[in-house]
């Protein structure tokens, strides 16, 4: 399987990517939403706070409950964003502080001299300010108030936020959530992953398997046609009869060529053949006629015959190779033991035949391109390989003719076989795939095993 | 086939795994800050200080500064803060009520620190018989009087017990709401400058005055490092308060406390701070020689009905963090 090019890795790795984005694009939406809430929250908790404590502050200053006062402040800063918060009169002497060290300072020595100097117009307005400093990192809030019934008598609640921890939690927050959300995501995409290859990738495979092995004559048998009425299905399903629609066309054309071939044969052998003989019977004579009256002639005419009868012998030759004798007579144990007399005669080398009768099962057009296909296999030992030894055999098993042609010489080398133009094996594959035979070539102890396994039923 | 099952099954497991990790991963603050409630004791100063200076860091630490011991049980109580300094009696009472906290620190033994005061007049036990006495009853003045009633072979009930807190004692004195107080210091400074006196044989408690950190068992779970280094900086910064007089910061301190200079070196003498040795020396083993003391102090206190019910069982003395703790 090559993960790389996989549909599900791809299709895996697109959801991966528009996941991430997502979750990055709902980080950034978080993180600014939620800082933007917690600022707004900190503004009303400030004003409010402010007005809570300016007027209570009021109340209680007015009672003289210094003490109630001083809790008050010191509750204030409960608050996580509270940096320091000060109540002080006009003259800028801190009654009260959330940070003790402060009470009885002068606001200009505490860390919120900057902001004095704004509680001035405060004072005299005795509305509360709250705002942002320019860098917007600290909220000031300045509350008026009336320490006594005397309305030159003001003081003011001032305090200042810090929100920096608050923000930093909060962004932590939204990272932790996105932390979830790329967990889940993450999860997701991986069952993705194993669901597309249930549906998409396992199919999508075994329908490559399919495909690949149409044309091959190997031993690798197709994998099923694939059930069902979806996409992939109906492909394989069409595929299939596809397949079966080209066979059988190839079928024929083979069948048309041997039945060709065969009626060229029987042309030459009854035609050509025995007009050649009779011409040369006629030469002959005149040879015999010439032999007194003109030695020219005469050898002229030996001469004449000689060729005649080398025509003879190839014609009869070629009619026998393109309509094997006793095929249909004697059926092909016969046509195979005069393949390997061929053999022997031809190239020296010791072949015989031998084996199971299959002509029962087998009918004459099968019977001929295995015939073929045995020819061919000879054919090829004898010129490539070198063979001291060749065997034919034909056996006749359950479910099947096998034809099994073994010899002695060097080993079929598949890649120089690809090199060349290869016709006599194109058309022995063709062959091969016209009678839905396979092909296995396998060596053993110096011996090259060619097993042809036609499938068929017994008649 | 085998492989094939065998990566589909961890596929499978590691997303699983995902998204449990995803549903049950625990949402908790990262960084969350220690809240120190502290109140007015001029023995924890240390801990303000430090913060003041930044030895524990504003992003680590918030001071929550509360004046009245009462608010500062509460704001443990009610969460608002994580760790806070009482004396050992009021933490007793805590966890008489039932609140699920830890003492990871004695700061020091009172000698001196917490005692009865009374007018001119009044300058034994017995004379208070009868009298109007002014008690911050949620703080430790229960303890000190009822100790020294008990010592004096009285009970509460032979006294009139006016509940105030400590702020308040100054002006009801002067007012003349009391004949006596039972006070702690720097109130008891300011009252001894008002003209009131010690009352002479007022028995040593057998269980001295203790002030302890205490805090929240989620605090001693998550803010462990805070814990140590807030322990760290009280010891450290005693040292350095003890070291040398006038000490750096003292200002900041007469100020906090409202005392001046005088005053504030007298205080100094009326407690002993504990160093780590002692702290570790009391804390651990098993069982630990504070709980003993503890012990030792709710039988008093239950004797004396300032304890309804014996306190539970459970674990209440954390001497891990002092492990924690470079000397």
């Amino acid at each position: 399987m090559k993960m790389p090019n996989s549909i599900q890795k791809r299709i895996s790795s697109i959801v991966l990517l528009f996941g991430c984005l997502t979750i990055g694009l709902n980080n950034w939406r978080s993180q600014t939403w939620l800082v933007e809430r917690r600022l707004d929250r900190l503004e009303q908790e400030a004003q409010d706070t402010g007005s809570r404590l300016s007027g209570l502050l009021q109340h209680l200053s007015r009672r003289q409950q210094e003490r109630a006062a001083e809790l008050e402040m010191a509750y204030a800063s409960l608050s996580h964003d509270v940096e320091l918060g000060v109540v002080c009169d006009d003259d800028g002497l801190i009654r009260y502080s959330t940070q003790l060290q402060w009470r009885g300072m002068r606001v200009e020595d505490s860390p919120l001299s900057g902001e004095w100097a704004e509680t001035k117009p405060v004072m005299e307005r005795m509305t509360t300010l709250a705002r942002w400093n320019k860098a917007r990192t600290k909220f000031i809030v300045v509350a008026p108030f009336y320490e006594s019934y005397d309305v030159s008598d003001k003081a003011v609640v001032m305090i200042r936020y810090d929100p920096a921890i608050s923000l930093e939690q909060v962004r932590q927050e939204a990272w932790d959530e996105s932390f979830r959300q790329a967990a889940v995501l993450l999860a997701l995409v991986l069952l993705l992953w194993l669901a597309l290859d249930e549906v998409v990738g396992r199919r999508v495979r075994g329908l490559l398997r399919q495909v690949s092995v149409v044309g091959h004559v190997g031993k690798e048998t197709a994998p099923a046609t694939m059930s069902g009425n979806d996409e992939l299905a109906l492909v394989s399903q069409e595929f299939e009869q596809a397949v079966e629609r080209l066979s059988e066309a190839e079928k024929m054309v083979v069948g048309a060529a041997e039945e060709e071939r065969r009626r060229i044969g029987r042309d030459l052998h009854d035609d050509l053949c025995q007009r050649l003989s009779a011409t040369k019977m006629k030469t002959e004579v005149m040879v015999n006629a010439s032999a007194e009256t003109s030695p020219e002639v005469k050898a002229l005419a030996e001469q004449v015959v000689k060729e005649l009868q080398d025509s003879v012998t190839i014609a009869r030759g070629l009619a026998r190779g393109l309509s094997p004798v006793g095929l249909d007579a004697n059926g092909l144990r016969d046509a195979l033991e005069e393949l390997a007399q061929f053999t022997r005669d031809a190239f020296q080398t010791s072949c015989f035949a031998e084996g199971d009768d299959v002509d029962a099962v087998l009918d004459f057009h099968e019977r001929e391109l295995l015939f073929r296909v045995a020819q061919e296999l000879v054919m090829n030992a004898c010129k490539h390989s070198r063979p001291t030894v060749i065997s034919i055999t034909t056996l006749l098993e359950e479910n099947a003719v096998v034809l099994r042609v073994l010899h002695d010489g060097e080993p079929f080398q598949p890649a120089v076989a690809a090199s060349g133009t290869g016709m006599g094996l194109h058309l022995m594959t063709q062959r091969i795939r016209a009678l839905g035979a396979t092909l296995e070539r396998t060596v053993e102890t110096d011996l090259t095993i060619n097993t042809v396994r036609v499938p068929c039923r017994k008649k | 086939m085998l492989r094939e099952t065998t990566r589909r099954l961890a596929i499978l497991l590691a997303a699983v795994s995902l998204v449990a990790l995803a549903v049950w991963l625990p949402r908790q603050e990262k960084h969350r800050r220690l809240r120190l409630a502290s109140g007015l004791w001029p023995g924890s100063e240390a801990m303000v200080l430090a913060h003041a200076r930044g030895e524990l860091p504003n992003a680590d630490f918030q001071m929550i500064e509360l004046p009245w011991s009462s608010a500062v049980m509460r704001a443990l109580g009610n969460d608002a803060a994580d760790a806070a300094v009482v004396t050992l009696d009021v933490a007793l009472r805590m966890r008489e009520s039932g609140q699920d906290l830890r003492v990871v620190m004695v700061l020091d033994e009172s000698a001196g620190a917490d005692v009865v005061l009374a007018g001119v007049g009044l300058a034994e036990m017995k004379a208070l018989r009868g009298k109007r006495i002014g008690v911050d009853v949620r703080g430790a003045g229960g303890y000190v009087l009822a100790n020294a009633l008990e010592g004096a072979g009285m009970t509460l009930a032979d006294v009139i017990v006016v509940p105030m807190i400590q702020a308040e004692m100054e002006q009801a004195v002067a007012d003349g709401l009391v004949d006596a107080v039972a006070s702690s210091e720097p109130w008891a400074s300011r009252l001894r400058s008002a003209g009131l006196r010690e009352v002479s044989d007022v028995r040593e408690p057998k269980v001295p005055v203790m002030r302890v950190l205490v805090a929240s068992a989620r605090a001693c779970e998550e803010l462990r490092p805070q814990l140590s280094q807030l322990i760290a900086a009280q010891i450290e910064g005693t040292k350095r308060m003890r070291a040398q007089q006038p000490f750096a910061g003292m200002e900041v301190v007469m100020r906090r406390q409202k005392l001046d200079a005088e005053q504030l070196q007298a205080a100094l003498g009326r407690w002993t701070p504990l160093d780590l040795h002692a702290n570790r020396s009391l804390l651990d083993g098993d069982p630990p020689k504070l709980a003993e003391m503890a012990n030792e102090m709710t039988s008093m206190m239950l004797r004396c009905g300032l304890l309804k019910s014996e306190p539970g069982n459970e674990t209440w003395i954390d001497g891990t963090l002092l492990r924690e703790v470079k000397p």
